[in-house]
C-alpha cells in the first residue's frame, strides 16, 4: 500500500536520481521526507541537499543536472510559485528534470488543500505536465515521464501532478516494479545537450541576444512538437514491459456519447463512476481524461471526441477574466476549427479542496443533454450565498 | 551552435543557450542607420575614433592601412562620427539599405 507521495518517492528511487534537493511544502512534504530517509537507509545513492526554499530546490536541481546527473525534486502551490523564475531556466536549457507536483490551491485565500491553479499557472513554463488519476500512474508516469523527457528529442523537463491529499494522501495499492526492469526500461542517465565539465569549460545561460532568442524558443517548441509522438512510443515501451497501458488522453464510453465530460487526475475516477450510472439508465454520456495536458494532444481529442457532442470541460481552476478555465480554453482552441459539429461549455468545480461532488457532474451532465449552453464558465456546486459568506454586524 | 566534443573530435550541436566564447550581446543589432566613410576624403584625423562612445572606430597608420575602420558587430549607429567629421565625409544612411529588413542576420 502507498500513498501518492509514497509512490512518487519509489519512483524517483528505482529512477535511481543522483540528488536530491527538495524542500518540504504541504502537501509534497512526505517525498522529501521519505526520500531524505532512502538516502540516509543508504536505499537511494543519492547527494541529498538541504535547501532554504524551492528558487534553490530548482536551482540545485538544475546545477547537479547539468554536471550530467539525474535529479529529483518535487514541489506544491506556492513552493511552485517561488521556483517560477527557475522553472523557465531549466526549460531554457533543455535540462529533462522530472518534477512531482503536488497539485494544490494558491493564495489567497490561504488554503493546503487541492486544486490545479498551480500547475496550470506554470503551463506556459516549457515544461511537460501529466496529471495522473491514481497512485499507482504516479508511480508509472515518473518513470514514463524520465524516459521521455531525456530522449534526444525531447529534452524538456516534466512535472507529474497529482491532486493534493486526493493521491498524496490517499493509500492504494500499487505495484512497485523491480529494480532491474525499471534499470532495463531507464539506462543510467547519459546528458544529451549542455553538460558542465571543469576541465571544458563554456559558459551556460549567457545574456542571449535577439538575434539568437527566438531561435532558441523555437527550439523548445519543436521539442514540444517531437514530445507527442516519443510520449506515444514511451507510453507502449512501459506497456509491453510492465503490462500497464497509458495514452495522452484517455477515452471512457465515449462511442456515440451525446455528453462527454473532459477532466483531469483524480476527478476522473468520480467522472466515470457517475458515466457508468448514467450508461446503466441508456443515457449515452462519456468521460474523457487528459492525462497528458503538456504537449496537449490535439490530434487524439479531434479524433476521441464522439460526432456532434456536447463536451463540458470540468476545470479545477479559473482563467479569471476569461470566459473558461485553462483545459477548456485548451480543448477549445484545439476543436474550433476542426470540429465545428461540437460545443465546448466550460465548467469550474472542486476550488481549494472541494471535494467533486456527484451532484456537481449531474448537474453539469444533465444541463449538456438538455442542451442547455453557455459560452461562459458555470461554477458547479457553489453555495447560493457566496458573496454575502462572511456578513458581519458593524459595532458602534 | 555546433562544439567540438573534446574526446571524440566530432562536431555536435547543442540547445539553448551556451557559449565556448564569452563575447558581450552584437549591439550592433540594434542599428537602424550605419555610418558610411568616403575613405578619399578621410583624412584619418582620428577625431571620429575618440568620440565613438562604443570604441569601435579604428583608424590605422594612412601609410598601412589606408581606411577607417568601424567595427560594425557593434557599432549602435549614433552617428556622433557622423556628427564630429570636420572633413564631412561619413554619411549616415539606412541600415535596410546595406543589410535588407533582416539586419540581424
Amino acid at each position: 500500500m502507498l500513498e501518492g507521495n509514497g509512490a512518487a518517492s519509489e519512483a524517483m528511487r528505482l529512477a535511481r536520481i543522483g540528488v536530491v534537493s527538495a524542500y518540504p511544502v504541504t502537501p509534497q512534504s512526505p517525498i522529501a521526507e521519505v526520500l531524505s530517509d532512502y538516502v540516509s537507509q543508504g536505499r537511494l545513492d543519492a547527494e541529498y541537499v538541504r535547501v532554504e526554499s524551492e528558487h534553490s530546490a530548482m536551482s540545485v536541481a538544475i546545477g547537479a543536472q547539468l554536471t550530467g546527473v539525474r535529479t529529483g525534486t518535487a514541489t506544491s502551490s506556492v513552493g511552485l510559485a517561488l521556483m517560477f523564475e527557475m522553472l523557465g531556466v531549466a526549460a531554457g536549457l533543455r535540462l529533462p528534470i522530472v518534477m512531482p507536483v503536488v497539485n494544490r490551491a494558491l493564495v489567497s485565500p490561504w488554503s493546503l488543500w487541492c486544486d490545479h491553479q498551480d500547475s496550470m499557472s506554470v503551463r506556459d513554463s516549457g515544461w511537460m505536465q501529466f496529471y495522473a488519476e491514481d497512485c499507482q500512474e504516479v508511480l508509472d508516469l515518473i518513470l514514463i515521464a524520465y524516459k521521455a523527457a531525456e530522449h534526444a528529442d525531447v529534452l524538456l523537463p516534466t512535472m507529474v501532478c497529482m491532486d493534493g491529499f486526493f493521491l498524496s494522501h490517499m493509500s492504494q495499492a500499487v505495484m512497485v516494479p523491480d529494480q532491474e526492469d525499471v534499470d532495463a526500461f531507464l539506462p543510467f542517465y547519459e546528458a544529451k545537450n549542455l553538460k558542465l565539465d571543469p576541465s571544458d569549460p563554456m559558459f551556460i545561460n549567457n545574456l542571449t541576444p535577439s538575434t539568437e532568442f527566438m531561435e532558441m524558443r523555437y527550439q523548445q517548441f519543436e521539442g514540444f512538437n517531437n514530445a507527442s509522438g516519443i510520449i506515444k512510443e514511451t507510453m507502449a515501451e512501459f506497456k509491453n514491459r510492465f503490462g500497464r497501458g497509458y495514452q495522452p488522453v484517455e477515452a471512457y464510453r465515449c462511442e456515440d456519447a451525446e455528453a462527454v465530460i473532459i477532466s483531469l487526475g483524480s476527478m476522473s475516477g468520480t467522472v466515470k463512476h457517475i458515466v457508468d450510472q448514467y450508461r446503466e439508465k441508456g443515457k449515452k454520456v462519456g468521460s474523457i481524461r487528459i492525462v497528458c495536458f503538456r504537449p496537449f494532444p490535439t490530434e487524439d481529442l479531434l479524433r476521441i471526441v464522439p460526432e456532434n457532442a456536447h463536451v463540458g470541460v470540468l476545470d479545477r481552476s479559473m482563467s479569471l477574466g476569461a470566459q473558461a478555465g485553462p483545459v477548456c480554453m485548451e480543448v477549445r482552441s484545439a476543436l474550433s476549427e476542426r470540429r465545428p459539429d461540437v460545443r465546448v461549455q466550460p465548467y469550474v468545480a472542486g476550488l481549494g479542496g472541494r471535494d467533486l461532488r456527484p451532484v456537481a457532474v449531474t448537474t453539469a451532465i444533465d444541463q449538456m443533454l438538455e442542451g442547455t449552453f453557455n459560452p461562459a464558465a458555470q461554477w458547479l456546486d457553489v453555495n447560493e450565498n457566496a458573496m454575502t459568506i462572511r456578513r458581519y454586524t458593524e459595532v458602534a | 551552435m555546433p562544439i567540438t566534443d573534446s574526446e571524440s573530435g566530432r562536431e555536435k550541436t547543442v540547445l539553448g543557450p551556451c557559449a565556448l566564447i564569452f563575447s558581450s550581446a552584437q549591439t550592433g543589432t540594434w542599428r537602424d542607420v550605419r555610418p558610411v566613410v568616403d575613405q578619399e576624403q578621410c583624412i584619418l584625423c582620428g577625431i571620429c575614433e575618440k568620440h565613438c562612445p562604443v570604441d569601435v572606430i579604428r583608424t590605422g597608420d594612412k601609410k598601412e592601412n589606408g581606411s577607417l575602420e568601424i567595427d560594425f558587430k557593434y557599432c549602435k549607429g549614433c552617428g556622433i562620427c557622423a556628427e564630429v567629421c570636420p572633413q564631412d565625409s561619413i554619411e549616415m544612411i539606412d541600415e535596410r539599405e546595406v543589410s535588407g529588413e533582416k539586419n540581424y542576420a
